[in-house]
């Protein structure tokens, strides 16, 4: 019996040991989701378990998932406006105690194989990232962020070389210096600017105190400091509000570039020019020589405009008198238009062209201030051949009358298309250079997404079983059968050169936030339905479900 | 390791006809038994056995963690076996058994669950250490089908997989009678046993698919959990009617 009893007491310590665990990550709960949306695949980043599931997009609407490994601690997801890379910010383990322990980095997924992740590890935890358009740099600073370490220098600039693999010397740090307080608040990437010495990218640093230029391509040359008045004469808290730029005329006879700041509280519009430079490097090329444009009332925006008389810096008032200048910025002639309402924003439609100097551009003016029910095209083809005086709106504006205030105004570039929100949820597309308009009426809060190309959006309501299509040129809408609410939906290319729409349902939970970075998963489960996007049929959809549970048996 | 159905079932139909001649090689063996004396014979020694009782499997495959918190597989125990061959204080019993397990979980939330089904065909061999005990070593290949599934509020229908793999167990025990102790051969006698060991199990497939009912229009995607071997060290303790 006594040996009986040892065998038992045997059984009973292996029952014991086949009491395991299992790992966490089965535990976790998908809480919050950011989304990623590259041009040919959707990137769910799993905060929880720091990955990022990279979803694509086959024929018959299948889709292949893959997990990849992101930085822990993820702060921010960000893609980039031509929807080639999706960047990651991460801050690392909390505490690094052993050398294992992970630093901050910055996480690049690329289009064509987001699954071959590019980490670049950063020197510290900054919580903000700047993109170029032309996707050269990233560059990660404080901003105005409260993420990040417990301390941190708002004045360094961690610049990533996104041509160069990681590496000792990528990224670089850069501190701006200070000397007068402030911290960078805004970056700007200029398109190259046809400086003496040849064309070049600026970076523009709005800081809350001053504007800073840094060239690109000398990062050993010093940086230029902007000020926005004279601190000896001027004591007001004088802040940058926003900046046009002028790229300037190529050629030693051409136009100077240019750069306009517009202020918090000012009603003047600093201008300066980057004229050329006698020093030799490694100091700068160019010299900014400011000049100041005064405009009776303080400027909601600013813009360099095409017109039929040449470039012009134009400047909107709203207040006293709703009031838009057009400012000759080489001997500061100035033009004005008084308009019917205090218009704040001005959009030229195609862009602004530094070499076109004979046509002038279709510019629409809107407002956000919820007390202007209309919005404005301003034909800068007509703007007359004086030095100063006032311009006949009467010919030069049209106004279109909205059902409400405006709420938001998307640009759609490749279509040339305006896409104004109402506060009454009413819709417009706009084609101001065929001077057509589409109205759309909505039953409730609708949130748009865009295809890459441009000519079709897709509307839903979030939370609800509300799904279109809206083919942009003629607002046509093709109502999509779905049997579960939509929280978000975004479109991708498929293996197969078609389109692939993924509608995203999750239990609660909408997306609220009106863009695709961010989308709360309260119910820890996401499931996805994927459509044709050409041919939006729901009988030819396909669901998939328990999408948080992919890859995780990779 | 993974078959497929067809051969899994073809496994099956192939371990079920041999244990069926078994049975029967066991029944002639009796017969011829019956032949001898039972006095030279002790019914403690050669006899069939009814038993049921609980497997505990210790399952280390990553593929079973969505199902379990704890890496155990309880199953349901039954088998019958009968000695064939006895000689001195060592005899030969091959057996058949049936398991049953399940287990069930949440996966990030999402209810799962996991059922076994393992039909093995057992030879063991025992070692009368005395007239109210003996140890035991046995081999069981078997037939293993299992069936997963997975509840998501968005799925067209619970997701499930099914699939037929194989195994092959190894285990020594001991197993000790309660009673009664007389030697008389017409008594039905019972026992208390425990066994520990080592299963291989081929992988099963974990590519679920939504269970929609034939006819059902919708087009689903398959979640896919990679594969699970139902595998590992395992305890069984029975309890067992001889006779």
């Amino acid at each position: 019996m006594i040996r009986g009893a040892r065998l038992l007491a045997l059984a009973s310590t292996v029952l014991l040991a086949a009491c395991g665990g299992r790992p966490s990550e089965w535990d976790s709960l998908p809480r919050n989701l950011a989304l990623g949306q590259l041009r040919d695949a959707a990137v769910l980043v799993d905060s929880a378990l720091n990955r990022g599931l990279v979803v694509r997009a086959q024929a018959d609407q299948k889709l292949d998932f893959r997990a990849v490994r992101l930085g822990k601690g993820i702060i921010s997801t960000t893609t980039s406006v031509d929807r080639e890379r999706t960047f990651v910010l991460s801050q690392g383990d909390e505490v690094r105690l052993r050398s294992t322990d992970e630093g901050p980095a910055l996480s690049v997924l690329e289009a064509g194989h987001p699954d071959q992740v590019k980490r670049y590890d950063l020197p510290d935890a900054l919580p903000s990232l700047a993109l170029d358009p032309a996707g050269r740099y990233a560059i990660v600073y404080a901003g105005q962020s409260t993420a990040g370490g417990f301390i941190k220098n708002p004045n360094e600039l961690i610049v990533v070389d996104l041509a160069a693999p990681p590496s000792a010397d990528n990224p670089t740090r850069r501190s701006l210096p200070s000397n007068i307080g402030g911290s960078p608040q805004r970056l700007t990437f200029t398109e190259p600017l046809h400086l003496p010495a040849g064309d070049r990218r600026l970076l523009v640093v709005e800081t809350d105190r001053d504007v800073m230029l840094l060239d690109l391509d000398h990062p050993e040359r010093p940086e230029v400091s902007l000020p926005v008045k004279d601190p000896r004469t001027d004591s007001r808290p004088l802040a940058p509000a926003g900046i046009a730029i002028d790229p300037g005329q190529a050629g030693s006879q051409g136009r100077p570039p240019a750069l306009a700041i517009r202020t918090n509280q000012d009603d003047n519009v600093i201008v300066y020019t980057l004229l050329p430079s006698s020093k030799d490097p490694p100091e700068n090329d160019f010299i900014p020589t400011p000049n100041a444009a005064v405009v009776g009332g303080v400027p909601s925006d600013i813009a360099f405009v095409n017109t039929n008389q040449g470039p012009r810096l134009a400047v909107m008032v709203p207040a006293p008198v709703p009031t838009g200048f057009l400012i000759k910025i080489d001997d500061n002639q100035t033009l004005t238009a008084k308009f019917s309402a205090g218009y704040q924003r001005i959009s030229p439609v195609a862009g602004f062209a530094s070499d076109s100097t004979t046509i002038g551009d279709q510019v629409m003016l809107w407002s956000t201030d919820g007390r202007t029910n209309s919005i404005a095209f301003w034909d800068l083809d007509k703007v007359p051949d004086i030095p100063f005086g006032s311009i006949d709106t009467l010919k030069a504006v049209e106004t279109l009358n909205l059902n409400g205030s405006v709420a938001s105004v998307t640009t759609i570039p490749e279509r040339n298309l305006k896409i104004v929100e109402t506060t009454t949820r009413a819709l417009y597309v706009l084609d101001p250079e065929q001077h057509l308009t589409s109205a759309l009426s909505t039953t409730g809060k609708v949130s748009l997404r865009y295809a890459r190309e441009g000519d079709r959006a897709w509307a839903f309501v979030p939370a609800q079983k509300a799904l279109a299509q809206v083919v942009l040129a003629g607002a046509h809408i093709l109502s999509v059968d779905v049997d579960r609410p939509v929280n978000e939906v975004l479109e991708i290319e498929r293996s197969d050169g078609g389109r692939a729409l993924l509608a995203l349902h999750a239990t609660t939970g909408a997306n609220t936030a009106n863009d695709t970075t961010s989308f709360e998963l309260a119910g820890g489960t996401l499931g996805v339905t994927v459509f044709d996007a050409l041919t939006p049929d729901a009988a030819k959809s396909r669901r998939y479900a328990a999408v948080m549970l992919e890859g995780l048996a990779q | 390791m993974r078959f497929d159905v067809r051969f899994a079932r073809r496994t099956l139909r192939q371990l079920t006809s041999t244990a069926g001649a078994l049975l029967a090689l066991v029944g002639l063996a009796r017969t011829a038994a019956a032949q001898e004396p039972y006095a030279e014979r002790d019914s403690r020694h050669s006899f069939w056995q009814v038993q049921a009782g609980v497997r505990s499997t210790f399952v280390t495959d990553p593929g079973f963690d969505p199902f379990s918190t704890a890496d155990a597989l309880t199953s349901f125990s039954v088998g019958a076996s009968r000695t064939v061959f006895e000689q001195g204080a060592y005899s030969l019993a091959p057996g058949v058994f049936w398991d049953y397990g399940s287990s069930s979980a949440t996966a990030r939330g999402q209810q799962t669950s996991l059922s076994a089904h393992r039909l093995g065909l057992a030879l063991e061999g025992r070692c009368h250490l005395a007239p109210w005990a003996y140890a035991l070593l046995r081999v069981t290949p078997s037939a293993i089908h299992q069936r997963a599934r997975l509840s998501d509020p968005f799925a067209a229908a619970p997701y499930v997989a099914n699939d037929w793999t194989f195994g092959i167990d190894a285990s020594a025990g001991a197993a000790f009678l309660l009673g009664p102790q007389s030697p008389s051969p017409a008594l039905v006698r019972w026992w208390l046993a425990a066994e520990a060991g080592y299963g291989y199990a081929g992988s099963g497939s974990l590519s679920m698919h939504a269970d929609l009912p034939s006819g059902d229009p919708r087009r689903t995607g398959d979640v896919n959990l990679g594969s699970v071997a139902l595998g590992g060290s395992f305890v069984r303790v029975y309890g067992s009617v001889t006779f």
